[in-house]
């Protein structure tokens, strides 16, 4: 196929695209099918520039560019065409949206109006990576009965496509060792939410960003998005460049959303204190709602029965290695238990970033040479997870900062006891019981609350009870709270 | 066409503008389409964003000096590592 074919194939597409679009713009379709290219698109343009609508300009800019436009584009479009005369409006259009259109890499797309809420789960769909975030949405999206679509993003990052069904498996039934498969989606039709919703369970990619901050500003679709917590910028010393930079841009999004549901009241504090910012920009910042997570141990499936006590009790941390997490206190409060003669196992679980592992690994060879009984298991299933939380006597999780603790309800889910931090999040969870609060940065507290439990029975008796007769939702529950949340209209 | 229309003086040059000038709003449509597959001609903003491009190897050498100092050498392969691997993904 030569150039002109591509030309004349792009320019049927795009009038198509225009078709579509063009009731919802407000020119009825009987007298748009009359038109021919051109015409039609200053037709569009005339009834656009009438009604001043951003959510008008933002539709007929995605249907010209053939994927979604940023900020700085439907603010161009909009200035454009409130200077153009008619008959040449159109031309606003087309160099308004001309880097979106040029980045579009299929010159055939389609699109496809959706008045149902769209899901962003483009991360899940396409990495099998499965911890914290990964968890909540593969736990939460499948339990919805509520019609929605299920998208990813395409690979040119111009729009949202359907999910393949690969992309979706990996959504809805992940399990230990799937995999993700490379899908070519941009010559799929193009989602465009029309009157509905966009749903952001996962934290986008920077790269996607200006796009979602544009459908969030202007396209007149309700957004809802899930607030895990604000760490990237409050506490940016604990992360990579990258993830600050993410977040920072993400508040775009945040800001003209219209519900952020938190997984925890510290995190929704957090969040609250955020719009307070938003204020000085004159933007009054979306509604923030606390729904704290379920608790359900691994698997879903509560244990019968605990672990029968061991010979040598296990002491267990689960989490991504990272400073913040704080294995490093715990590795240094375990060294000063067993240099006062006490008789544990130590065991982490979690993966985490090259840099960190490599110094992580460090410490913890050098406690081996000492003598003292330390692993690391990475790379997990999640029935080994779930065993080991059963296996535990004391499970740790004494972090820096977290927006939830997700590990913390599982152990408490499967009736291990739990040491945690005693602020924040952690000291939310700690209050349903189960749990005994430290200061995370007092290593020698964290060894006595370890050692308090591994030689009072009655004690350790006392928080499985405790942590048996917690009431947490379950993963159907916060399911169908979270839909709610999204989706009712906001006071 | 009827007589009474017909004796209107310029009715017919008013349609022939009509057509022409559909046709060049057709025809424009079809030259920014080319423009923004083929990229015959690079709009003003991705001229910018080109720009930037070429100014971006100098900026990265400045952030790697950056991360070397800050974090050390460990860090500084970790990051590396990290962004050829987005690198490659996004390809």
């Amino acid at each position: 196929m030569n150039d002109n074919d591509l030309v004349r194939r792009s320019v049927a597409a795009l009038r198509a695209r225009l078709l579509v679009v063009a009731p919802s713009v407000g020119v009825a379709a009987g007298r748009a099918n009359q038109l021919a290219v051109g015409p039609l698109l200053e037709a569009l343009a005339d009834a656009v520039a009438g009604s001043s609508t951003p959510s008008r300009v933002w539709l007929l800019a995605t249907a010209v560019a053939a994927g979604y436009p940023t900020v700085a584009e439907v603010t161009a479009v909009t200035r454009g065409l409130e200077l153009a005369a008619p008959g040449v409006r159109g031309g606003a259009v087309l160099s308004g949206v001309a880097v979106t259109a040029s980045q579009v890499r299929s010159s055939v797309v389609s699109i496809e109006l959706v008045s149902d809420p769209l899901v962003d789960v483009d991360f899940c769909a396409t990495h099998a990576h499965n911890t914290g975030i990964q968890r909540v949405v593969r736990s939460t999206v499948p339990k919805w009965s509520g019609a929605h679509v299920l998208a990813a993003w395409s690979p040119d990052g111009t729009g949202y496509r359907r999910l393949t069904p690969s992309q979706e498996s990996l959504v809805t039934a992940w399990h230990s060792g799937a995999r993700a498969e490379p899908a070519d989606t941009n010559a799929e039709p193009l989602l465009v939410p029309v009157d509905g919703a966009i749903l952001l369970p996962e934290v986008p990619a920077l790269e996607y960003i200006a796009r979602l901050a544009s459908i969030a500003r202007f396209s007149g679709n309700r957004v809802g998005l899930i607030g895990y917590d604000a760490i990237p910028v409050v506490s940016a010393d604990t992360v990579s460049d990258d993830e600050s930079d993410r977040f920072a841009h993400y508040l775009e999004v945040v800001k003209h959303a219209n519900v952020v549901s938190c997984i925890s009241e510290t995190t929704a504090d957090e969040f609250r204190s955020l719009n307070s910012s938003f204020e000085a920009q004159g933007i009054r910042g979306p509604s923030v709602l606390a729904l704290p997570l379920p608790e359900q141990p691994v698997g879903g499936q509560r244990a019968a029965e605990h672990a029968a006590p061991v010979a040598v009790p296990l002491v267990l941390m689960v989490g991504s290695l990272e400073p913040r997490k704080n294995q490093l206190g715990v590795l240094s409060a375990s060294r000063i238990l067993w240099e006062r003669g006490a008789e544990f196992e130590l065991q982490f679980i979690g993966g985490g970033s090259a840099w960190f592992i490599a110094q992580f690994d460090r410490e913890v060879d050098a406690v081996r040479r000492l003598g003292y009984p330390v692993s690391v298991r990475r790379g997990v299933s999640d029935s080994d997870l779930a065993a080991a939380y059963r296996a535990a006597t004391v499970f740790v999780f004494p972090s820096l900062q977290e927006g939830y603790g997700l590990p913390i309800v599982e152990a408490l889910a499967t009736g291990t006891p739990v040491i945690t931090s005693n602020y924040g999040s952690m000291a939310e969870i700690a209050q349903g019981g189960g749990c005994l609060s430290v200061d995370p940065r007092d290593d020698d507290a964290i060894a006595d609350a370890i050692e308090r439990l591994l030689v009072d029975p009655v004690l350790r008796e006392s928080l499985i009870a405790e942590a048996a007769a917690r009431q947490g939702l379950t993963w159907a529950e916060y399911a169908g709270s979270l839909w709610r949340q999204f989706m009712e209209p906001v006071a | 066409m009827s007589p009474q229309i017909s004796a209107i003086p310029d009715f017919d040059k008013a349609v022939d503008a009509r057509e022409a000038l559909a046709a060049l709003q057709s025809q424009r449509v079809e030259e920014w389409v080319a423009l923004v597959r083929f990229g015959d001609v690079i709009p003003l903003s991705v001229e910018n964003s080109l720009s930037w491009k070429l100014t971006r190897p100098v900026r990265l050498a400045q952030t790697a000096v950056k991360v070397l100092r800050r974090d050390g050498i460990t860090r500084f392969w970790a990051t590396v590592r990290a962004r050829l691997r987005r690198l490659v993904g996004r390809s």
